[in-house]
């Protein structure tokens, strides 16, 4: 199998476990990638749709997957830390005004109950 | 913009500090004891009950509980109101985006002829219990159903919730109330907090 070919189904798995952590809610500024990264990119299918659904967990793939190469820090480390204990964007977190809301149907329907 | 200079008078001013220290403290307090119940010190459990959506979960369940809502009719009315919330949200642009909702989620997150009949008779057959999509529909606009579901996971295994998958192949959730009792101490012990904070008011004509 070629480096390419072994980085794109690398990076496709990390982005794949990673984007299963994540919950993105709104938009946050798009990463940067090299022209390089772009050339690997546009040569997995994968990685293109990794790119357009969670362009940041493939940016964080791709920073390991360099750190890997270039073994400038233990590899399972930088693994672990896109893989395990990457948090969702958002942190799983909605608006105040929407746990209100929930709480204002809540009190809405217990409210109901004790008027009947 | 108010008139009043909030920072003008000490007194209230130290009083708003324990205030702010207190919120602080209960968001603190609940995860910490949330963790230190845990059956699991998985990192990936621990880390998921850290998340604001396992506290809006907990929310949840200790609301139900609290104001009593555990008869069938009150979860079909609590249906009927999430789906009317929902339709007023879908008509409301500016407020989908403050929420960060779009409207095939939301559209996606009412109960129809379908989901209405299973999360009453799931509530009939064993009370408190709710399939795990009916959870996550009740809950969409705090969370999405896929954090909704990795959050029922993690309290699952932090053996805080009841998770078991039927013989129809749908998952049911039911609470054994850790997370209700966990969040109604550190809810209890925040008011105390609150009432407790001393302010002494300046004497008339004074400014402090």
């Amino acid at each position: 199998m070629s480096l390419h070919r072994t980085a794109g189904a690398l990076i496709a798995t990390c982005v794949s476990a990673t984007a299963v952590l994540a919950d993105v809610r709104g938009v946050r500024n798009p990463p940067a990638f090299t022209p390089t990264e772009m050339q690997l990119i546009n040569k997995d299918a994968r990685l293109i749709d990794a790119n357009r659904s969670c362009p940041w967990q493939l940016r964080h793939a791709l920073d390991v997957w360099e750190d890997m190469r270039g073994a400038t820090r233990p590899a399972h480390a930088s693994a672990q830390s896109v893989l395990c204990t990457q948090t969702p964007e958002d942190s799983g977190r909605a608006s105040a005004e929407a746990a209100l809301d929930l709480l204002k149907i809540l009190r809405e329907v217990a409210g109901q109950s004790t008027n009947r | 913009m108010s008139d009043e200079d909030v920072f003008a008078d000490g007194s209230q001013l130290m009083a708003d500090l324990d205030m702010i220290e207190i919120i602080r403290w209960y968001r603190m307090v609940f995860t910490e004891r949330l963790l230190a119940a845990s059956a699991s010190q998985d990192e990936e459990v621990l880390a998921t009950l850290r998340f604001e959506a396992t506290y809006q979960l907990a929310e949840f369940y200790y609301v139900l509980k609290a104001r009593g809502i555990h008869a069938e009719s009150q979860i079909k009315a609590l249906a009927e109101l999430h789906n009317g919330y929902i339709v007023e949200l879908t008509k409301d642009p500016a407020k989908m985006s403050r929420l960060g909702l779009n409207k095939d989620r939301l559209l996606s997150a009412m109960f129809t002829t379908d989901t209405l009949p299973r999360l009453l008779q799931n509530w009939r057959e064993r009370p408190g219990a709710f399939d795990q999509s009916n959870l996550a529909r009740l809950l969409a606009v705090v969370m999405s159903a896929e954090t909704c579901r990795k959050v029922v996971v993690a309290c699952a295994d932090a053996g805080l919730l009841l998770r078991e998958r039927t013989s129809y192949g749908t998952i049911i959730i039911v609470s054994n109330g850790a997370l209700e009792d966990i969040l109604g101490q550190c809810l209890r012990e925040a008011r105390q907090r609150v009432a407790s904070i001393g302010y002494e008011a300046p004497p008339e004509g004074k400014a402090s």
